[in-house]
């Protein structure tokens, strides 16, 4: 164990060459210390302005402009995808929709019009009578006062009008006169024409 | 913008040369922004080419409500591409995209195509809808109520969201920058 120990130790003696050490030394003291903190900042600075350069340098090839332009504009064009639209399914749902609307308005008694509304109608109807009752009593008292007044014109003896002698007498008067007529008509004639 | 409206107009009476102006004009920053999401310069053509055909097929479903046609062809370029990668996760392929190269000077070239390439891959680590704000707002310069639009959502949650895009591709762009330097 001491011997192990002892022969652990001898090993602290290594030395380096000191050819080796001197020549490794100037070596390593001439070569340049690579200034990476500023080449970082230098390329990091004109990050934008190579991005920029792509723009000018970066083009589509002319002849591959030119096919590509010619071969997209003569490609057919496929008509845009739209709904079919079915007429007959449109009119026959219409038509369905219709029915089911009229079933329901039927159903629903409610008149939706006011003159259709059945209490408007029977005060209408009401209100009808009443105007033709009203109508009935006017009338009466027009016959009853007709029939009052020659009834009163009988009592009074006023009825000379109705006399059939007054009547003849001057049904002959008027006769008598019908000469003088007779040139007024020839007058108006000749007016006339 | 009532010029647009007028086009507008004319395409959903079916005119086709109207159209033909609205597909000139939205064409390149819905390429763009196709592009940027599935790095794919193939599969970006085909799907602005779906999002145009599925726009002239539907435009008569498009109503303004204030917002611009802009905003409706987004929406469509998102879902084509929400759906593209439904049915079939791609590969985010950089090297497939060329791109002019904006310097003459070759070393200002590689180090551009370097930081385009960056930037790039750290759009496509971003989570989707951070990825759609940093194409729309700084590569297409669109207001949040534009994006807002397209997103369907309020111009709060627009602007909450581009400040932690912004932070989140920075914080990318920097651990993939010290990992190239130290890589070479």
């Amino acid at each position: 164990m001491e011997n192990i120990i002892k022969k652990l130790k001898n090993l602290k003696d290594i030395r380096p060459d000191a050819e080796y050490s001197q020549r490794s030394k100037l070596v390593i003291l001439a070569t340049p210390i690579s200034p990476e903190t500023n080449q970082d900042f230098e390329i990091a600075g004109s990050i934008i302005e190579i991005l920029k350069k792509l723009r000018q340098i970066i083009q589509p090839g002319a002849e591959y402009s030119r096919l590509s332009k010619l071969a997209i504009l003569n490609t057919p064009i496929l008509s845009p995808k739209r709904p079919i639209f079915n007429w007959q399914l449109a009119f026959t749902m219409a038509g369905l929709l219709l029915v089911l609307v009229s079933g329901a308005l039927i159903r629903n008694s409610k008149p939706t019009a006011p003159n259709l509304n059945a209490q408007s109608l029977e005060t209408e109807f009401k209100n009808f009578n009443i105007n033709i009752q009203l109508a009935k009593i006017e009338y009466s008292q027009d016959i009853d006062e007709a029939v009052s007044l020659a009834l009163k014109e009988i009592t009074e003896k006023q009825t000379d009008h109705l006399n059939p002698i007054i009547l003849e007498s001057e049904q002959n008067k008027l006769n008598s006169e019908s000469s003088n007529n007779k040139e007024i008509d020839n007058l108006l004639n000749q007016i006339l024409l | 913008m009532k010029e647009e409206e007028g086009l507008i107009k004319k395409a959903k009476n079916r005119d086709s040369e109207a159209f033909g102006l609205l597909y000139d004009q939205h064409l390149p920053p819905i390429y763009r922004f196709i592009l940027l999401k599935t790095g794919s310069k193939v599969t970006a053509e085909d799907l602005t080419h779906q999002v145009f055909l599925n726009a002239w097929q539907n435009i008569e479903n498009y109503q303004s409500q204030g917002f611009p046609f802009s905003s409706w062809l987004y929406r469509i370029a998102s879902n084509a591409v929400i759906d593209y990668y439904r049915t079939d996760k791609k590969h985010f392929n950089l090297e497939a995209i060329e791109e002019p190269a904006a310097s003459n000077n070759l070393e200002e070239k590689i180090d551009q195509r370097f930081e385009m390439n960056l930037v790039r891959t750290a759009i496509k680590e971003l989570p989707d809808e951070q990825q759609t704000i940093i194409i729309m707002k700084f590569v297409e310069d669109l207001t949040n109520k534009e994006i807002a639009a397209a997103l369907g959502k309020s111009e709060g949650a627009v602007k909450t969201a581009q400040h932690r895009s912004i932070q989140n591709i920075k914080k990318i762009i920097n651990g993939k920058y010290n990992q190239k330097i130290k890589e070479s």
